[in-house]
């Protein structure tokens, strides 16, 4: 019997409208629809839709009256780019912009200058003392920021500890000036992010095969080359991924260069709650969150591209060469 | 003669023994110092007998400020917003962290990997996004000023962790023992309740765990969301760390970390550490 003789496809079960409809109903007892019916709720009501308001919002311009009493934080008929025309040609926003992606730039190399060797330490340490340490690094990812925030103050500020032991010892007249600037800045912001790549990068090293670089030293690898050609580059992408994510968060930093830093270390971050609660000007506000989003955004497109660009370079020198 | 199998292969090593460990370690030792200072200092200053910020000596530890949070009206009502609002994201996070989590470990559909990215999205989201985003949405549809505003904002974050260590917890659950009670006539949700619940149990505690103290410790969104009937701890500590730091402050830090330990010592018990990270 030849197989496709008959237009088979005409007599299957399972084509006619009636089945469809019940196919539809069957689709719909689909278990994993159910399953994830809260989790998409929650994310598109609380969180996509809120993002879509946001920048709606951000296209507005506030109420001219604002005695009103705050019943309303936006004027509905005033459809504007008003807002991002006003950060865009003003000064000040614009130093607020450089000073975010500057600070953020620094805090990323510091962290990660950390974050690396101490994750390579806490790799190599007994079962037991990794645990502490990992309980260590867990709890000041999970402690209050507020906490850390005035753990430093006491530790950095003029009267705190670091001056007052050294002004006792006799080793300094003045305080030095540890509070209120770019260093304690970092400082806070290396303490808030570096929990991150430390877990991020302690995990990749824990899943790599540890024979690997014994062997590149049983192959006679010098130490430092034997750990360059296998956890290094084994882990390489991890910590990528890592840099990434501190950058992530101390483009988003907003309590470190606000509690220990001064009006010129004010990141974009800082300004959005500023323009939001402190000049009751909303629609500022929400643009402005919205250019945090779209430095993150940026920052994103240019680092899938940057290899790319790096290859063409590459390439175009190599012609020319 | 000798066998030549007796002798071992020797392997020309060249250089030190290990990689040069000690700069690594100073460097690491003093990232985790600097991690445990504020931790240690800001609970250490909970215990001052004076009226400003010093770090008391053993013999002169004090419980007046930790006595003066716990029975100031303005903390014992933030204390009670700050854990409703934790339990209600505990509730939120633990129940959409699991059935989702169910969805991605015992059901096939197309898009997983993408989707589960797309669940950990809120996560990179600088948290003063998310609480401008939910204070102008929460405004519109009437929620600000209410704790499930609060709620609802901290689930956004708690929610994908829980998410995530559920699907590692559930991962870990045999399928042939729900396959079995499945084959034996019990119905999907029977089969949830008598075998995956039970053998999971340790992962659902330890994300609601997770999301009562990310709540409990969340600070940005509740900046943004709080309004003077909402207040939690976190933003009462707020404008007096601000202006103002005076020992209450630290009693207060002090009783937060105290709990979060707490809670993270009883989650790794439970766990191990590794399953944390």
């Amino acid at each position: 019997m030849r197989e496709g003789k008959y237009p088979v496809k005409l007599y299957a079960p399972g084509t006619g409208l009636g089945f469809k409809l019940k196919n539809r109903l069957a689709s719909l007892k689909k278990p994993w629809l159910w399953l994830l019916l809260p989790m998409v709720g929650l994310l598109t009501g609380f969180f996509l839709i809120p993002l879509l308001w946001l920048i709606r919002m951000s296209l507005y311009d506030r109420p001219a009256s604002n005695s009103s009493g705050g019943s309303r934080f936006y004027d509905p008929n005033s459809f504007t780019f008003k807002q991002y025309g006003d950060i865009l040609t003003d000064s000040y926003y614009f130093t607020i912009i450089s000073t975010t992606f500057l600070q953020a730039a620094l805090i990323t190399f510091v962290v990660m200058l950390l974050a690396y060797p101490c994750a390579i330490m806490i790799h190599r340490f007994s079962a037991r003392l990794k645990t502490t340490a990992l309980l260590v690094v867990i709890l000041t990812k999970l402690t209050n920021l507020l906490v850390l925030t005035y753990g430093l103050l006491v530790l950095l500020s003029n009267s705190g500890i670091i001056n007052s032991s050294l002004q006792k010892l006799g080793l300094i007249k003045e305080p030095i000036s540890m509070f209120s600037n770019l260093f304690a800045v970092v400082v806070a912001e290396t303490v808030i992010i570096a929990p991150y790549p430390v877990l991020i990068i302690v995990s990749a090293l824990e899943g790599q095969d540890p024979t690997l670089e014994q062997a590149a030293r049983g192959l006679g690898a010098w130490p430092l080359r034997a750990f360059y050609e296998t956890s290094f580059k084994l882990t390489w992408s991890a910590t990528l991924g890592a840099s990434f994510i501190v950058f992530n968060w101390a483009l988003g930093a907003y309590i470190g260069p606000l509690v220990m830093g001064n009006p010129d270390t004010y990141t974009v971050a800082v300004e959005v709650y500023n323009a939001t609660f402190s000049q009751n000007n909303w629609p500022l506000g929400a643009a402005l969150a919205v250019s945090n989003i779209l430095l993150l955004v940026g920052l994103l497109i240019t680092i899938n591209l940057m290899p790319r660009l790096l290859k063409r370079a590459v390439q175009i020198g190599r012609t020319g060469a | 003669m000798t066998p030549t199998t007796s002798r071992p292969l020797k392997v020309q090593k060249k250089g030190p023994a290990n990689l040069p460990f000690l700069p690594l370690t100073l460097i690491g030792l003093f990232l985790l110092g600097l991690l445990l200072a504020p931790l240690i200092l800001s609970l250490l200053v909970a215990f001052t007998p004076e009226q400003t910020l010093d770090v008391p000596s053993i013999t002169t530890l004090s419980w007046r400020w930790i006595d003066a949070f716990f029975n100031d009206p303005a903390w014992q009502k933030g204390s009670g917003n700050s854990f409703l609002v934790a339990g209600l994201t505990m509730l939120i996070a633990v129940v959409t962290g699991t059935m989702a989590a169910l969805a991605f470990e015992r059901h096939e559909f197309p898009g997983k990997g993408v989707w589960s990215l797309v669940i950990l999205v809120p996560l990179f989201v600088p948290p003063v996004v998310l609480g401008m985003q939910s204070l102008v949405w929460h405004q519109r549809i009437g929620l600000w000023g209410n704790l499930f505003s609060l709620a609802i904002a901290h689930a956004l974050i708690a929610t994908p962790i829980a998410f995530m260590v559920m699907r590692a917890t559930l991962k870990k659950v045999d399928r042939q023992l729900e396959e079995a009670a499945a084959g034996l006539g019990a119905s999907p949700f029977r089969v949830f309740w008598r075998v995956t619940l039970p053998l999971s149990f340790p992962g659902i505690l330890v994300s609601a765990f997770f999301a009562f103290i990310i709540s409990l410790n969340e600070f940005v969104m509740s900046l943004f969301l709080a309004t003077p009937k909402t207040q939690t701890i976190s933003t009462i500590i707020w404008p007096q760390l601000q202006y103002n730091p005076t020992p209450i402050v630290a009693a207060a830090s002090a009783v937060l970390l105290l709990l979060t330990v707490v809670i993270l010592g009883v989650a790794s018990r439970l766990l191990g550490v590794k399953r944390l990270i």
